[in-house]
């Protein structure tokens, strides 16, 4: 009698192997591998295929940026203060020659 | 003569004068002191309105601080593109577009950022900004037809792009206008003064140097509601209630930087601090309750001061010292 009762814990403690399933192309489990119950209804539900396009969401991606030293954007500030003036000037010496006129 | 009447004479002949058009004169007098364009003729108006529009193409990487019309053309394939915009404090910076021939669908874009981001760190950061980071891009590709003219929020934009065929290219338009209460601002220059005011606001306020600088407080006042002195200084620091606070790094983002010090009660007179740091931020924290004002100067530190300091440094807090 104990060795039934062993043999029968030992044989529903033993679970059938999961083989390894092919996934579809869209990302869809076979119904035939979904563990599917005998009354026909799934034990895991299959997974819902993804909208296009939103494999590779924005908030995967790092943020769009650049790579410059503080040196080169010190470099940079200068270069354009200096065109700033050099504007400003001309635009002065524009209109007190149109005064002058 | 009986005073009333005098008073009804004198109304009489304000009236008169008022009739005669000599109020105007006057108005017309103070308004020539103040814009020279309205001594000169129109004619002359409107040949130096329409020389007065800056021009200039664009460098792949390139920086602007003036108004005008800036154009880029691709010469070959440029792929990682990018132009600065910074204006003065007070001044915001509006982009607009006025022609734009690039491939959206062959991998070419145009984006506009509301600040700067640099090795992905962004100013203002996330914390201080209005909008989120992915409002923060504005995509040509995506809402061109629709937006062809971007404001920033701070003295501060830029613009990312990629165009791949030669010829390509596009045109923007960068105007000025005026912030009356400049809250995030990245200086252009290494030395400077200024005030800023954060008047029943909550909202967090950070001023950028991308220098090493000895910055003097000058003035703070925290907690001053509507005229009056609170008795009690406003609770802080240690993050809680309204305070300023002093941060170096090697990053643009604040809150990627490591906090120097922090000034918690309004004081008159004159706190210095030198921070050797690539970049010094004060920032000053608002809960909304109070008007808040702190004036501040800065000059760049001397690189021999720098030199001597590092000897005694505490190398990742950038040496500062009081």
């Amino acid at each position: 009698m104990r060795r039934a009762l062993l043999t029968l814990l030992l044989l529903l403690a033993r679970s059938p192997p999961v083989a390894a399933l092919p996934a579809a192309t869209d990302g869809s489990v076979p119904a035939a591998a979904a563990g599917i119950g005998a009354r026909g209804r799934p034990l895991w539900p299959p997974l819902a295929p993804p909208a296009p396009g939103q494999w590779r969401g924005r908030r995967d991606e790092p943020p769009l940026s650049i790579d410059l030293t503080f040196h080169l954007l010190r470099h940079l500030l200068l270069l354009a203060r200096a065109q700033s003036q050099r504007a400003r000037a001309d635009s002065n010496r524009r209109i007190l020659d149109a005064v002058g006129r | 003569m009986p005073s009333a009447f005098q008073f009804q004479c004198h109304l009489v002949l304000i009236f008169l004068a008022a009739s005669k058009g000599e109020t105007r004169y006057l108005e017309v007098r103070d308004g020539g002191e103040d814009e020279p364009f309205l001594l000169l003729s129109e004619d002359l108006k409107r040949e130096l309105s329409a020389g007065q529009i800056y021009r200039r193409s664009l460098r792949c990487i390139d920086m602007l601080s003036i108004e005008g019309q800036f154009t880029f053309t691709a010469d070959q394939p440029q792929l990682h593109c990018a132009t600065f915009f910074i204006g003065e404090p007070e001044e915001l910076i509006t982009v607009e577009y006025d022609f734009v021939n690039i491939d959206c669908q062959g991998g070419d874009f145009l984006k506009v950022f509301d600040g700067w981001i640099l090795k992905g760190e962004k100013f203002p950061s996330s914390l201080d900004h209005p909008l989120t980071a992915s409002q923060r891009y504005v995509d040509f590709c995506e809402s061109g037809n629709i937006q062809r003219s971007i404001r920033s929020s701070q003295n501060v934009a830029m613009i990312f792009f990629r165009i791949h065929q030669p010829g390509n290219g596009f045109t923007v338009t960068i105007k000025k206008n005026t912030n009356l209460f400049p809250c995030n601002v990245i200086s252009q220059t290494p030395s400077g003064r200024f005030t800023m005011v954060i008047p029943h606001q909550h909202r967090n306020c950070s001023f950028s140097i991308i220098y090493p600088v000895v910055i003097k407080i000058s003035d703070l006042i925290l907690g001053h509601l509507n005229g009056l002195f609170l008795k009690k200084p406003s609770v802080g620091c240690a993050g809680v209630g309204d305070f300023v606070e002093l941060l170096g790094g090697a990053g643009l983002d604040p809150s990627k930087m490591f906090p120097l010090a922090d000034l918690c009660h309004s004081f008159h007179g004159s706190a210095q601090m030198k921070i050797g740091c690539d970049n010094t931020v004060l920032r000053m924290v608002s809960s909304g309750k109070h008007i808040n004002r702190v004036t501040f100067e800065y000059h760049q530190l001397d690189l021999q001061e720098t030199e001597m300091r590092k000897e005694n440094s505490i190398e990742e807090f950038c040496f500062p010292s009081i």
